[in-house]
């Protein structure tokens, strides 16, 4: 995996290079999952609440 | 040497991803397939601003909208999926594997996505703001 990765698009990107060159599959289940997101790095931030619900599987059409 | 080709994914299930409000589903379908629904206009804009709002790498600003559409774009593609954006029940925008600048896109120069005609009527002007 890139040491280079700066972003959460990057590093899901680098993951599944690595993992779907195995044929693996991921399933992402979130249940209610609470995200306190800042707007920005540091003191003084305000957070907006993100939630994430739901499932989702993954896998390479080849399999 | 170039990274080996990444095989095209299968997405399949249901995420609501919401937050003060404003919700959106992504529901994944066959040959790669991702449907992006959003409710309605004034949720579709909410979601906007807090994209904008978000952070980038070491609290610098975030991307622009151009070069947040450009991103999601080359990632779709690159793992062989294809996403259209639903506003109220219909179809406003694709983009990913297969899809290329449509002549909205075009003319603001938001490279590979399909803006279709009624999300121009929906949306109007404020798909020229960043």
């Amino acid at each position: 995996m890139s040491t280079d990765t700066t972003t959460w698009p990057e590093l899901a990107a680098a993951l599944f290079d690595q993992l779907t060159g195995r044929g693996a599959e991921i399933t992402y289940e979130f249940n209610d999952m609470k995200i306190s997101v800042p707007s920005k790095a540091g003191d003084g931030a305000a957070h907006a609440d993100w939630h994430i619900h739901g499932t989702l599987k993954i896998r390479t059409r080849a399999n | 040497m170039p990274p080996a080709p990444t095989p095209p994914l299968h997405v399949e299930g249901t995420l609501t991803v919401s937050t003060n409000g404003a919700a959106v589903r992504i529901t994944g379908g066959p040959e790669g397939q991702l449907r992006v629904e959003i409710d309605d206009l004034a949720t579709l804009q909410k979601l906007r601003e807090l994209a904008n709002a978000l952070p980038g790498p070491g609290g610098a600003a975030g991307p622009s909208k151009r070069e947040q559409t450009r991103r999601a774009a080359e990632a779709l593609d690159r793992f062989g999926l294809t996403a259209t954006i639903v506003l109220a029940g219909q179809p406003i925008a694709t983009v990913g594997r297969g899809v290329t600048a449509g002549a909205v896109s075009k003319l603001m120069n938001l490279g590979p996505i399909d803006i279709s005609k009624s999300a121009v009527l929906k949306l109007g002007g404020s798909l020229f703001t960043n």
